[in-house]
């Protein structure tokens, strides 16, 4: 799910129509932002401060980016000269200029590679390679008078680069066109230049309002359409997909897009009253929407960017910054009824001639539930039952990990049967070093119990499980091992699994809520007390990491002095006439 | 000569904020209860000058306050209407009411009937004619508290406020006359507070920052405005009913005036937004109006005055009552009272070079803070004297010495039963802390030869309780300690304990029973005693041979004396009273020997904050006086060492040359809290910094400015 937080100014913009557009600085956190023609600014996201800028005489005509190869700022003035500059310089009228003879249409910056220019003619060249060459460049039309570049981006494919354009032409009808770069010069190879056209399969007269070229997880190219369907154009596979609908935008007017990250999208448009705008975050791997977010003022064809965990919008009179947070989507059921199904009147001409083998890998044990076109939980519940019954752990630590989706009345089985095979009743489990010398013992069952924590299930499903399959003894084994888990053990755990561990704490003590309470067992209070214990810790750990983050962000930008001393009373002995 | 003068900065007692107040017209004297249930009456004829104070006790609460002639009356969460005695500043009678917990209380304005509004929904209704408080009436139980209430002029009708509604009621009949829906958009609408003008209009401050005018026969709203962002929460409405004052939450005050238009046949009232002021930070609670001065308190807890046209704001700051501070000259030691403790310091000391000069700091790299005020655009106060140009030429002349030695804190004391303290003494000696509250005398004997033994044991004190003022002779071995107005002469040995050899009964010779100002004279050859009453009265006592005789009373005053000393010296006797003029009384040939020069100066008679203590200059012929933001030091010979004075540029030192030539000169200490000598070229001044109250309070609403 994705949630978005309080809504932030970061700038106020000088003129809507001069507004250049936005891109990441050295730091990650910090932008810069071209303000207008001849203004561009530095601002640090955390807490929205002008940390720079720079004025100029001659006109920017896009945005000034940060050049990692060349660690300098560029920017682009009067179409047709470049001009490069540092972060301490103080006057940008007197960096050196470079004249090109073709008109500049903007620069993009890439992560490892040199930045590249696209040049309004269709071609582009890297950076370095451009400047040596700005005299000779050649000068062929790429793309026809009556065409437009709308947008334009870089990705890579199995470490090739491409270079994706999205081309509008005079009747309003959309072209991508992709070309290879060649290594090191930027340019295309003109042999390998694809065009495709964008339209959609079933033939409604629905045209394009929004189109965003993603190159950060997928290098694909999403486009929504006015009868609010977003559709993709693999750029890997070179194949379309409908993701699916978005209705809370109003369709009426374009919509901004940009890449939020965790397969989500963001989309800004007028609401459907059109009465103000919403900024919609949409996954786009389970075609529904996971945020709604409303706004006051819709702008049309709004710069929308994501940057440092942040949404950065262009809004009628200023520059908004909205930081969000997402989060790996465990629970489906929270997205339940925001899914809206539409009736699909298109017909499809669907091909059953299915190939005989399927198309992944399997294990042989499932090979004759296949056929039966069992669905997966149940293929695990019967194989993993048998394996149960013949008490073969080493079998199961293989064949489990085969699969995805493990229902849960399997998930308890197994744990029950690790707890089995481990037999702790003959520790004692408030003693701390004899579980410590437990644990540490590299077995099958606990590589199993390890390996179950880490699959999802569903909280609702699993707690009925766990009550009837798990004794209240088990269950303490289970907290005590998670507990050494967290705290003692030396494996290396990824915060994605630790906080499935974390859940599985609160979902055992769910479980067995009512005998935690109605006993008075010692070894219950003990346990319980320990994981309070943790869990106080690790918030108190939090709290010291949170406490020590600004003091060390300090020291790395060098602000930081001397401590004053605070010691010292406010008191001083002066020498006064009286 | 330079003097050396030890700023104690961190005397920073926790700032009490203000509940309510109630403004007596007649003898122009203010009650204000703050939230530690303490009451303080100011009187406000001259200079506003704190006058009595009653402790608070702990779990206690004053909500609101009313004046019935010269009696004080308050109301609170207890549940009780007390009537207090403003002379022994203790209860004086206490009646329960019906309904648990008091919201509000109204006097009426023939000061018969008093009404209390109660948290069940009772409206009590007491008679307090014949200096009695009898049982009325209860009118009809109503839903929710009330939360206030007002009579109208002639106290026929009584309009009340609670949640989401308005009652008038009959006062004869306790049955309402009229409800009046306050609700709107389905949200709970909570009457902060009411007025009620004599032509029936009933005016609500509510929830919601409206401002509403009610037709009180009828129950229809006449006119509402929307004056604040957050809960307005009182009305203040001009004698005249010309003007009315508003404020809350959203500290803005905001000036309703009455406006007559229309032809001649027909005219109507209408009342229009006037200026609006920008006076405090945090939510206001109460308002009075005194005469053209606008009364407002709050959470800030400063007491604030202000007025326009013209405009004007004076302010005073949050402090413990006076006596707040005590020294020892020898040891160097200062006692600092707070609510309900007590610390003993240890002062810090300088270095010294072998020429045996004191060593200046170099070091002395402080920036200049200048204060922005942006955020809120906060009205100044209005001083007298042009603070900026006083700022430069002292920054000039700034010198830090050198600190061998950070001052020290001793022991901090707790009052016993935690009760709040009224009055405290540190023995000249310094080996004796004195404490009273209300209900219990304390000595202490404090050992502290070296720094890491230090001890405090208790000394036995019998045939006194408590007090309300004491004070040791020069020799630490006598007590002199008020009560009840009775002055009580204690023989004191550390080690044996303190008793009473004589008692003095004062109402012979002072007009009240609460004394203000006792002060006992420390080297003059007969030993004084001075007392001096919240009447402005003054009666003096000479030690005859072993016991303490009536000597003389001082000419009698129209108004209260602020401060008194007794020029040692001389053996006179100087007192200044709260409208600024200054007597000098020979004590030896019992008469006024002369008015001071300070009253030739404009600059002096110009002052608005009364002098909070006063005491002679130890080297020269001088008077050095004390307020609230200054330190003002007054020379009976006009040709004084000021003449050597490095020069400045002209233009800017004019004021000042001015000053100097006259033997006025003015050092400005915001907030002046306390000044003593401790030598001839030695002093020590209690500074408390307004930031530091500032930062005490809790947060105000402000604005955010950077969400949308």
């Amino acid at each position: 799910m994705a949630k978005l937080h309080n809504y932030h100014v970061l700038c106020p913009l000088i003129d809507q129509n001069s507004f250049l557009g936005v891109a990441r600085d050295e730091l990650d956190e910090n932008v810069v932002v071209t303000l207008g023609r001849n203004v561009v600014n530095k601002y640090r996201l955390s807490d929205q401060k002008q940390i720079g800028g720079w004025t100029s005489k001659d006109h920017l005509t896009s945005a000034v980016i940060f050049d990692k190869e060349q660690d300098s700022y560029v920017g682009v003035f009067n179409k047709n000269t470049i001009k490069m500059w540092k972060d301490d310089s103080c006057s940008l009228d007197k960096s050196k200029k470079y004249k090109f003879s073709v008109n500049i249409m903007k620069l993009i910056p890439r992560d490892s590679e040199p930045s590249i220019i696209i040049f309004e003619n269709g071609n582009c060249a890297s950076l370095a390679y451009a400047l040596d060459n700005r005299k000779t460049y050649e000068n062929k039309l790429l793309v026809k008078d009556s065409e437009n570049i709308v947008d334009v981006a870089c990705y890579k494919i199995h470490k090739t680069d491409y270079i994706c354009y999205v081309i509008k032409n005079s009747k309003d009808s959309y072209d991508i066109m992709t070309c290879s770069l060649r290594d090191e010069l930027g340019d295309m190879e003109k042999s390998k230049l694809n065009k495709i056209k964008v339209a959609r399969t079933d033939s409604t007269n629905a045209h394009v309002i929004g189109k965003f070229i993603s190159i950060e997880q997928n290098s694909a190219v999403y486009f929504m359409w006015s009868d609010s369907k977003i559709t993709q154009y693999d750029l890997a596979k070179k194949s379309w997909k409908t993701i699916g609908l978005v209705t809370w935008i109003s369709t009426t007017t374009s919509v901004s897009m940009a890449w939020m990250g965790n397969d989500n999208l963001i989309l800004f448009g007028c609401n459907t009253d059109q009465d103000g705008a919403i900024i919609v975050a949409y996954n786009v791997i389970l075609g529904v929407g996971s945020c709604r977010y409303p706004m006051k003022m819709y702008s049309e064809n709004a710069k929308l960017y994501c940057f440092h965990g942040r949404i950065i919008l262009e809004a009628s009179n200023h520059i908004g910054m909205l930081p969000f947070v997402l989060e790996i989507n465990r629970n489906l059921s929270s997205l339940l009824g925001s899914h809206e199904i539409t009736q699909d009147d298109t017909m499809e001409i669907a091909n059953w001639d299915t190939p005989v083998n399927p198309m992944f890998n399997y294990p042989k044990e499932v090979k004759s539930l296949l056929k039966l076109g069992l669905t997966e939980r149940s293929m695990c519940a019967q194989v993993i039952a048998k394996l149960v019954e013949q008490d073969d752990i080493n079998k199961i630590n293989e064949i489990i990990r085969k699969f995805v989706d493990v229902p849960e009345s399997i998930i308890a089985m197994l744990l029950n049967y690790a707890i089995k095979k481990i037999n702790p009743s003959g520790i004692d489990i408030t003693n701390h070093e004899e579980v410590v010398k437990l644990c540490s013992i590299e077995s099958k069952p606990f590589t199993l119990l390890q390996y179950l924590f880490g699959i999802g299930f569903s909280d609702a499903m699993l707690i009925p499980c766990l009550r009837n399959g798990i004794s209240l003894d088990s269950s303490m084994f289970l907290l005590t091992y998670i507990l050494y888990l967290l705290v003692d053990s030396d494996i290396k755990l990824n915060s994605h699994y630790e906080s499935k561990l974390i859940d599985w704490c609160t979902l055992l003590m769910d479980s067995f809520y009512q005998q935690n309470l109605l006993t008075k067992d010692e070894k219950v209070t003990h346990v319980l007390k320990n994981v309070q214990n943790v869990v106080c810790n690790l918030i108190d750990q939090l709290t010291a990491i949170d406490n020590s983050l600004p003091l060390l962000h300090k020291i790395v930008s060098g602000k930081h002095s001397e401590q004053d001393d605070r010691d010292t009373l406010p008191y001083t002995i002066e020498l006064m006439k009286i | 000569m330079a003097c050396k003068l030890h700023r104690v900065r961190y005397y920073n007692p926790k700032p009490v904020q203000v509940n309510c107040v109630a403004f007596n017209k007649s003898n122009k004297l203010l009650a204000l209860a703050r939230q530690d249930a303490s009451i303080e009456i100011w009187d406000l004829n001259y200079a506003p000058y704190l006058i009595k104070c009653i402790p608070g006790v702990e779990n206690t609460s004053v909500e609101a306050l009313g004046w019935v002639n010269e009696r004080l009356l308050s109301t609170g969460l207890g549940g009780a209407l007390v009537e207090w005695d403003t002379d022994k500043l203790s209860i004086k009678y206490t009646v329960m009411l019906t309904g648990y917990a008091a919201w509000c209380l109204d006097v009426n304005s023939a000061k018969e009937l008093v009404a209390v509004g109660t948290e069940q929904g009772y409206v009590n209704l007491y008679s307090v004619e014949n200096d009695e408080i009898v049982y009325r009436k209860l009118f009809d139980k109503q839903e929710g508290r009330i939360i206030c209430c007002k009579f109208d002029q002639p106290g026929n009708i009584l309009a009340t406020g609670s949640i989401d509604s308005i009652r008038v009621w009959n006062v004869e009949t306790g049955q309402a006359t009229c409800r009046i829906s306050v609700a709107r958009r389905g949200k709970e609408t909570i009457v902060w507070c009411l007025a009620v003008l004599s032509d029936g209009v009933v005016v609500s401050g509510d929830r919601y920052g409206r401002l509403t005018f009610w037709d009180s026969n009828l129950g229809d709203q006449i006119e509402s405005y929307t004056t604040h962002k957050r809960d307005i929460l009182c009305i203040a409405v001009s004698d005249d009913e010309n003007s009315m004052y508003l404020s809350g939450v959203d500290p803005v005050i905001v000036q309703f005036v009455k406006v007559k238009s229309g032809s001649n046949k027909q005219t109507s009232a209408n009342w229009v937004k006037n200026v609006q002021r920008n006076i405090h930070e945090h939510d206001v609670r109460a308002l009075a109006i005194n005469g053209e001065k606008l009364i407002s308190v709050g959470a800030d807890g400063y007491l604030t005055l202000s007025s326009y046209p013209p405009k004007w704001v004076m302010r005073i700051p949050p402090m413990v009552p006076y006596p707040r501070s005590s020294v020892c000259a020898g040891k160097k030691l200062l006692l600092l009272r707070y609510s309900n403790y007590l610390e003993v310091w240890k002062l810090g000391s300088y270095a010294v070079n072998k020429n045996g000069n004191v060593i200046l700091n170099n070091t002395n790299i402080k920036k200049e803070i200048k204060q922005e005020n942006t955020r809120t655009q906060l009205e100044e106060d209005t001083e007298v004297i042009a603070p900026n140009e006083i700022d430069r030429h002292d920054k000039k002349q700034k010198q830090t010495l050198k600190l061998t030695e950070q001052p020290l804190k001793l022991v901090s004391i707790q009052a016993k039963g935690k009760k709040q303290i009224k009055c405290c003494e540190l023995s000249p000696s310094g080996e004796l802390v004195v404490y009273s509250t209300e209900s219990h005398i304390r000595m202490l004997k404090l050992e502290c030869d070296d720094e890491s033994n230090i001890s405090l044991t208790k000394v036995l004190i019998s045939g006194i309780t408590c007090c309300d003022r004491v004070a040791f002779t020069a020799d630490s071995r006598t007590l002199v300690a008020c009560c009840s107005g009775e002055l009580k002469i204690l023989q004191v040995d550390p080690e044996a304990g303190a008793t009473v050899i004589q008692t003095i009964a004062c109402d012979k010779y002072l007009k009240t029973k609460s004394i203000l100002h006792l002060v006992v004279s420390k080297v003059t050859p007969t030993s004084y005693i001075v007392a001096a009453d919240t009447m402005g009265r003054i009666a003096v006592w000479i030690k005859k041979a072993k016991k303490f005789e009536f000597y003389v009373t001082l000419p009698k005053y129209h108004c209260v004396l602020s401060a008194i000393t007794i020029d040692d010296r001389r053996e006179t006797l100087i007192v200044v009273y709260v409208d600024q003029k200054i007597v000098e009384y020979s004590l030896v040939d019992k008469q006024v020997t002369s008015s001071n020069k300070a009253e030739l100066h404009a600059e002096w008679s110009a002052r608005t904050a009364p002098v909070v203590s006063l005491s002679a200059h130890p080297l020269r012929d001088a008077l050095v006086l004390e307020d609230d933001v200054s330190l003002w030091v007054l020379d009976n010979n006009t040709t004084s060492d000021f003449e050597e004075q490095p020069s400045a540029p002209k233009k800017k030192q004019k004021w000042f040359k001015k000053l100097q030539t006259t033997g006025l000169h003015v050092i400005p200490l915001k907030y002046l809290s306390g000044f003593h000598w401790l030598g001839d070229d030695e002093a020590v001044t209690l500074e408390i910094l307004p930031e530091n109250i500032v930062s005490q309070l809790p947060p105000g609403i402000g604005s955010k400015k950077h969400a949308l």
